[in-house]
C-alpha cells in the first residue's frame, strides 16, 4: 500500500510537468555499498574494536525527496497532535524527530538482500523525476530476494565479528527481525536520512551507503560471552546489547545516500 | 466627481487598518515553581525525582512576523536575555502600525548572547557575562531532590549550558487555545499576544521521538541524570552527562546521534521553545 502511495505521487507530479528540466522521467540504478575499509573494522564510541567478517541485510524500498533531512524538531506529526489535542497541558510527550519529507522525486521498490562485506550490490532499478533530492528513506523489508536471503534466516540483518577491548575478544553474532525495528521505528523505516544535495536533470545512479560503525554505537558487548568462531555469542532477543543493536540499525546516520549522473 | 467617490469608495475598502502585535516570554510552573514527582508520569518524574531551577537563561533573536508570500511585517532587532525562572510573563518585543491581516510565518531563534544582548526579565549583567562567556543561548542551574524509602533526601544540583543556535520557524497555536491557527492574525486596532513558552521538563525526556507505539508513553527521568555524578560531589556536570552513555532500556535516541545522556540532553534542548503555551514551531538549526 505504501509503495503504491508512493508511485501515484511520483505518477502525479509527472502528469503536471511541461518541457523544463523538472518533473521528467529519469531512470535510478541503485547500489548499496558500505564506508569500511579492507579489514573491515572499526572502533565504537564505547571503546570496542569490531572487525565484520560477514554482515547481510535485507533492504525494502527507498523513497527520496526534496525536503531537507531530518532534524531534531518540536511539532509532533498530525497523528500525536490530535492525541495531544485530547490529552491536558503538560503530559510529557517526545516532539523531536519531525520531518517534512516534502515531495517524493524517486523510489526503488523492490525488495533485496546482500552481503556489505562482498562489495557494492546493484539493486533492482528505480525510478523518479527530475528535480532536487535531499533526504531519503532507507526500509528493512523480510529478505525474499537477492544473494543473502537464505543466511539472512528470515532476519533483516546479520552480522558476525570479534569485538575487542581491554584485552578481551569475543566472537558475536548480531541480529534483528523487524519485530525489534519496529519498536523505534514504524514500519522499520529509518525516514530523514541523509541524500547529499543533488540536482538530478537525467538518469543516474543512487548511492546508498551503510555506516556500520553506527549499528553498534550503543552497543556495549560487555554483557557477553566470550563466544568462539565456532560458536560465537548471540546477541539475546530480550537483552541489553540487542536492543542498542535494533536501536543503531534505525539510527539516521547510519545510511546515506548520494547521486552521481550517468 | 462620480468618478472620485468610486475612487474614494474603492480606498476605502482596500485599507485593511493596522494593529499590534506582543511578544512576551514565560517558563510555565515547571520553571517558576518545580516539576515534580508522579508515578503515573503524566505531569512529573516517573522516578520520585523533582526538579527546581534557580535559574532559567533564554536569549531570544529574530522575532519575526512575516507571511509565506516573503512580505516581512516586522522583526526584532538584536537580542533580548531573559530568566524565565522569574515569576511572571516578561515583554520581549511589540510592534505596532503593522497591517491588520493573518500573518502566517512567525518565528525566532534562541542562539546565542552577545555583548549586546538586552536584559529582561530579570536578567542581569552577571548573567549576560556568563552566557556570552559560555557562548551559550539557553542556561539552567537549580536542584534536583528525591525522598528515599527510608526517608532521606537526596539532592544534586546542576549548573548546564548549551551553546546551540536553534531556529523556530512555521509557528503554529496549538488546537487548544482555539484554532490551530499558522502564525497571528492582527486585527485592526487590536492588539494580539503572542508568548514564546519555554518548555523546562523537555530536557528530561527519555525519547527524542514520540514511539511508534502508542503504549509506550514519553516520561521525565531524572535517576540516570543522577547517577551520572560519578565523583559523589553532588554535582551533575555536562562533562559526566557526557560521559554517562544511555540506557537504551529507559532511553531511546529515535534514530538520532545521542549516545549519552549530554548529547541526549542537548539534543532535547533545541525543544525547549513553543509558541503560545503547547503551541509547536518547526526547528532549524541557527546560525551563531
Amino acid at each position: 500500500m505504501k509503495q503504491r502511495t508512493m508511485s501515484l505521487v511520483i505518477v502525479a507530479a509527472l502528469s503536471g510537468c511541461g518541457g523544463g528540466t523538472t518533473g521528467r522521467l529519469v531512470e535510478l540504478r541503485t547500489t548499496l555499498t558500505t564506508d569500511l575499509g579492507a579489514d573491515h573494522r572499526f572502533t565504537t564510541g564505547l571503546g570496542w574494536t569490531v572487525t565484520l567478517a560477514e554482515a547481510q541485510i535485507a533492504t525494502g524500498a527507498m523513497y527520496y525527496f526534496d525536503g531537507e533531512p531530518a532534524f531534531t524538531s518540536v511539532r509532533p506529526g498530525l497523528i500525536e497532535q490530535l492525541i495531544e489535542a485530547l490529552e491536558p497541558i503538560h503530559v510529557a510527550y517526545a516532539h523531536p524527530g519531525h520531518y517534512v519529507a516534502g515531495n517524493a522525486k524517486g523510489e526503488q521498490l523492490s525488495p533485496f538482500s546482500a552481503d556489505l562485506l562482498a562489495g557494492p550490490a546493484e539493486l533492482p532499478v528505480g525510478d523518479g523525476v527530475s528535480g532536487s533530492f535531499r533526504s531519503a528513506t532507507f526500509s528493512f523489508a523480510a529478505p525474499s530476494a537477492g544473494p543473502a536471503q537464505d543466511a539472512l534466516e528470515g532476519k533483516v540483518v546479520r552480522v558476525l565479528g570479534t569485538a575487542r577491548k581491554d584485552g578481551r575478544t569475543i566472537h558475536f553474532l548480531a541480529s534483528a527481525g523487524l519485530t525489534d525495528l519496529e519498536k523505534t521505528a514504524k514500519d522499520a523505516q529509518v525516514s530523514g536520512c541523509d541524500f547529499t544535495a543533488a540536482e538530478v536533470l537525467h538518469d543516474g545512479t543512487v548511492t546508498i551507503t551503510v555506516h556500520p560503525k553506527v549499528w553498534f554505537s550503543l552497543v556495549d558487548f560487555a554483557e557477553l560471552p566470550d563466544g568462539s568462531p565456532e560458536a560465537p555469542a548471540e546477541l539475546g532477543p530480550e537483552s541489553t546489547a540487542r536492543i542498542a543493536f535494533a536501536l543503531g540499525l534505525t539510527q539516521l546516520s547510519a545510511y546515506t545516500f548520494s547521486f552521481k549522473p550517468l | 466627481m462620480k468618478k472620485f467617490a468610486l475612487l474614494s469608495l474603492s480606498l476605502t475598502a482596500c485599507v485593511p487598518g493596522v494593529g499590534t502585535a506582543k511578544f512576551t516570554t514565560w517558563g510555565e510552573e515547571y520553571i517558576e515553581q518545580e516539576i515534580p514527582a508522579d508515578p503515573t508520569g503524566e505531569a512529573g518524574f516517573v522516578d520520585g525525582w523533582r526538579v527546581h531551577y534557580d535559574k532559567f537563561l533564554v536569549t531570544f533573536h529574530g522575532v519575526e512576523v512575516a507571511s509565506e508570500d516573503g512580505t516581512i511585517g516586522a522583526r526584532m532587532s538584536g537580542s533580548k536575555l531573559v530568566d524565565n525562572a522569574r515569576p511572571g510573563k516578561k515583554d520581549l518585543v511589540t510592534f505596532e502600525d503593522l497591517e491588520a491581516r493573518a500573518w502566517d510565518a512567525v518565528s525566532y531563534e534562541i542562539k546565542p548572547a552577545t555583548a549586546t544582548t538586552e536584559l529582561i526579565g530579570g536578567a542581569t549583567e552577571a548573567d549576560r557575562k556568563l552566557m556570552v562567556d559560555g557562548g551559550y543561548s539557553v542556561y539552567f542551574e537549580g536542584s534536583a531532590t528525591r525522598t528515599t524509602t527510608s526517608g532521606a533526601t537526596l539532592t544534586k544540583t546542576f549548573h548546564l549550558g548549551f551553546p546551540l543556535a536553534t531556529k523556530y520557524h512555521g509557528c503554529q497555536q496549538a488546537e487548544e487555545s482555539g484554532h490551530a491557527i499558522l502564525g497571528i492574525v492582527v486585527t485592526n486596532g487590536g492588539t494580539d499576544v503572542s508568548e514564546l513558552t519555554t518548555h523546562g521538563d523537555h530536557p528530561y525526556y527519555d525519547r527524542l521521538k514520540a514511539s511508534p507505539d502508542p503504549a509506550v508513553k514519553t516520561s521525565l527521568r531524572f535517576a540516570e541524570k543522577a547517577a551520572a555524578d560519578t565523583d559523589g560531589d553532588g554535582e551533575i556536570t555536562q562533562a559526566e552527562l557526557d560521559a554517562a552513555p544511555i540506557d537504551v532500556r529507559q532511553y531511546d535516541p529515535s534514530g538520532f546521534d545521542a549516545p549519552n545522556l549530554g548529547s541526549f540532553m542537548t539534543a532535547l534542548i533545541r525543544t525547549v521553545g513553543h509558541f503560545r503555551g503547547e503551541g509547536e514551531c518547526s526547528i532549524s538549526r541557527g546560525t551563531n
